[in-house]
């Protein structure tokens, strides 16, 4: 499932950030991971948003070959699965 | 297995297919990965003054080594960089400059700092991490001008090189950031509390724009949410609007509602309130909030004066809140 992964994700991420600081603040920590968790993943309507859009990969794809965009691993993502 | 990514990294988290980019256009799910398009090709580079960010408080009269990748998550609708934050990367020409480039840059042209900015530092996040990495490993300070929509896990891993920020919060409504910029209000203040927190030197600006944004009540609430949560001695810019991008149709922010916008914040509490994207007669001065007197006066971007003497003012010695050159004073 989507969301198993995204909050093994999120989990990390809160470790990540908060540090000993968090793993000192006990209930309050969990409290606030659940929160954080239902906040990001409670709504997925974004129509106020600019719209996702698909690229024109032929042109990606040379521009990446010929040095003019990057094609740098990005970090802070999560694969989905859809099953 | 689709192939399909979500990205966490702000707080619109696109998932996306394969061949999908996200709304800040610059990632890109690349047959199953996310890949950034604009790690080390800037499309701005410049030498400014630290005052053009603006920061007013943090190492005055210095020169910051500026960057910017093309992209934003956002769509201000007044965006004054949109040739480059609503581009994509790829309708742009851009610099291939590694985070390595970057640094020799900066210290060739005796910069003090860089500034991840113009856009939006946010998304072009690999990038502007690996660079203050590096910066800070040469001495060099890190400045991120941001409009802070970003979610928390990464906005730590990049707060743990940033220095000093100014971030933009456009208004306190949560409508005028749906409705105007494509963007939600309540991550824009986490992240100022947890850059404040972090120990970041953080300066606030908002845009104020004519009808728009422009109430007295509104510009009340803002000075009361600095106040109560970042504290009476984060300085507080409010910049002037000219007509841009989509927003042609309105006037230039009148210099009175300016300094009206600047009195009510001093009157509510706010020690450091000026006035940006304009020449008014005191906005642009730093005066100590006890004594009056004037401490940093300015012409432009340009320093004519500066009275503070080892963080302290020079004529009551009242502590002055801000990092002063090469004496690391914060209160
Ligand atoms: S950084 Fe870009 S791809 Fe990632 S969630 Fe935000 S808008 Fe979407």
């Amino acid at each position: 499932m989507k969301t198993v992964l995204l909050t093994v994700l999120l989990l990390a991420g809160l470790a990540f950030s908060e540090g000993d600081e968090a793993l000192s603040t006990g209930e309050s920590t969990y409290t606030g991971l659940f929160d954080l968790i239902m906040e990001l993943t409670g709504s997925t309507d974004r129509s106020w948003a600019k719209p996702i859009e698909n690229a024109d990969m032929d042109r990606i794809i040379e521009l990446i070959e010929n040095g003019l965009v990057s094609c740098h691993k990005a970090e802070w993502y999560a694969v989905v699965d859809d099953e | 297995m689709s192939n399909s990514v979500q990205c966490v990294l702000c707080p619109h988290l696109c998932t996306l297919a394969p061949g999908e980019r996200g709304r800040c256009s610059v990632r890109l799910n690349l047959g199953g990965e996310l890949i950034s398009l604009v790690y080390g090709r800037p499309v701005a580079v410049n030498n400014d003054p630290v005052e053009k960010k603006p920061l007013f408080h943090f190492m005055p009269g210095t020169d910051v080594f500026s960057i910017a990748t093309a992209g934003c998550n956002l769509k201000c609708e007044f965006c004054q960089n949109w040739e480059i934050s609503q581009a994509l990367p790829e309708d742009v020409t851009s610099y291939d400059m590694p985070p390595e480039a970057v640094i020799e840059n900066a210290l060739a042209y005796g910069c003090e700092a860089i500034a991840y900015t113009y856009t939006e530092p946010a998304v072009y996040f690999e990038y502007t991490r690996d660079c203050a990495r590096l910066a800070r490993e040469a001495g060099i300070k890190n400045i991120l001008v941001t409009a802070g929509y970003i979610n928390r896990g990464p906005l730590s891993e990049l707060a743990e090189y940033i220095d000093a920020a100014n971030v933009d919060l456009k208004s306190m409504s949560d409508a005028y950031y749906r409705n105007i910029c494509g963007g939600t209000l309540q991550p824009v203040l986490d992240t100022i509390i947890h850059l404040k927190e972090s120990g970041t030197w953080v300066e606030i600006t908002n845009l104020i724009v004519p009808t728009l944004n422009d109430d007295p009540d509104e510009v009340d609430a803002l000075a009361r949410w600095v106040l109560d949560n970042t504290g009476e001695d984060t300085p507080l810019h409010f910049s002037r609007f000219f007509p841009m991008y989509r927003l042609t149709n309105l006037p230039p922010t009148p210099l009175d509602t300016l300094q009206g916008a600047r009195e009510r914040a001093m009157d509510i509490g706010i020690n450091y309130v000026y006035v940006g994207n304009a020449v008014t007669p005191e906005g642009m001065q730093t005066k100590c909030p006890e004594c009056g007197e004037t401490l940093i006066a300015r012409h432009g971007y340009m320093i004519t004066e500066n009275n503070i003497l080892n963080g302290n003012c020079g004529n009551c010695s009242a502590p002055i809140a801000g990092v002063w050159n090469g004496m690391e004073e914060q209160q």
